[in-house]
């Protein structure tokens, strides 16, 4: 049974090659489709006319920076896995999703095309970085 | 031992601050007639992250307040803690090291009601 209502922001997380990003803060999912404009002289009005177009996506994350390989119980990304990711010319699977069985499950291949580690003085390390979707994301749902 | 004994643990070792104030250095508050000068250290705040697995410690505020029977007295007190416990480390029986790093200073405030000095100064402190 999905969740019900609005989701709580905590349980949607980005999943690297079946393990969650450790120590996460936050995490976007974003697809977009360019348009094809078809305005011509038969247009109505002025009109453009629209064809759909290439389609694209990427998946943005955000943490504190951290070596742990198990948190709850669970494995989990670490900083230096996330970079061996960064350094490995091979698509990975990804997954966005919760664990509820019935939510929205979107999930596909991708390489991180940037990340970032931040330092200041006498605070959390932080890091960020971003997963460009390879090929065409699969839409399902969290099995049961 | 957690961070507030960590940083008694700081405050209590140093042969400096110790030549000037003893072993008069207290928790939240001093007892009642305590003779001047003497340090009071109290634990503020405790800072922490939300992340999607959970809280992460994100450090904390201490307070120490060193009481004098003038404003000399107050502040000589108050060179030696700052000295004590600005950017230095200690080791707590979790096997964590947390530092401790001066944030901000009140200078020789006088309590009219008590008749002391006071210098009010405030610190943070993290693991390492």
């Amino acid at each position: 049974m999905p969740t019900a209502g609005v989701y709580n922001g905590t349980d949607l997380r980005v999943y690297v090659g079946g393990n969650v990003i450790g120590h996460a803060t936050s995490c976007t999912m974003s697809l977009s489709m360019e348009i094809r404009e078809t305005l011509d002289k038969d247009s109505v009005s002025g009109f453009a006319g629209g064809e759909a177009g290439q389609r694209s996506g990427s998946l943005s994350f955000e943490g504190l920076a951290s070596e742990d390989v198990t948190l709850n119980a669970a494995t989990v990304e670490s900083i230096a896995d996330l970079l061996t990711q960064f350094n490995s010319d091979t698509a990975f699977a990804w997954k966005f999703s919760s664990t509820t069985t019935g939510d929205v499950e979107v999930s596909g291949n991708g390489l991180i095309s940037d990340i970032s580690i931040s330092a200041a003085v006498e605070e959390n390390a932080t890091l960020s970085g971003t997963i460009t979707m390879i090929g065409a994301p699969t839409f399902g749902t969290v099995p049961a | 031992m957690n961070p507030e004994t960590g940083v008694y643990e700081l405050l209590s070792t140093n042969a400096p601050l110790t030549a000037l104030v003893g072993s008069k250095i207290y928790p939240v508050t001093a007892p009642e007639n305590t003779p001047t000068p003497y340090v009071v250290y109290s634990q503020l705040e405790e800072q922490q992250t939300l992340t999607q697995d959970g809280p992460v410690p994100n450090g904390w505020t201490f307070q120490v307040t060193i009481i004098g029977q003038n404003n000399f007295d107050s502040s000589a007190v108050a060179r030696v803690v700052k000295t004590t416990l600005n950017w230095k480390t200690q080791l707590l029986d979790s096997g964590e090291t947390i530092r401790t790093v001066f944030d901000d200073e009140l200078n020789s405030s006088f309590d009219d009601e008590q008749k002391y000095f006071q210098t009010v100064q405030e610190y943070k402190a993290r693991k390492t």
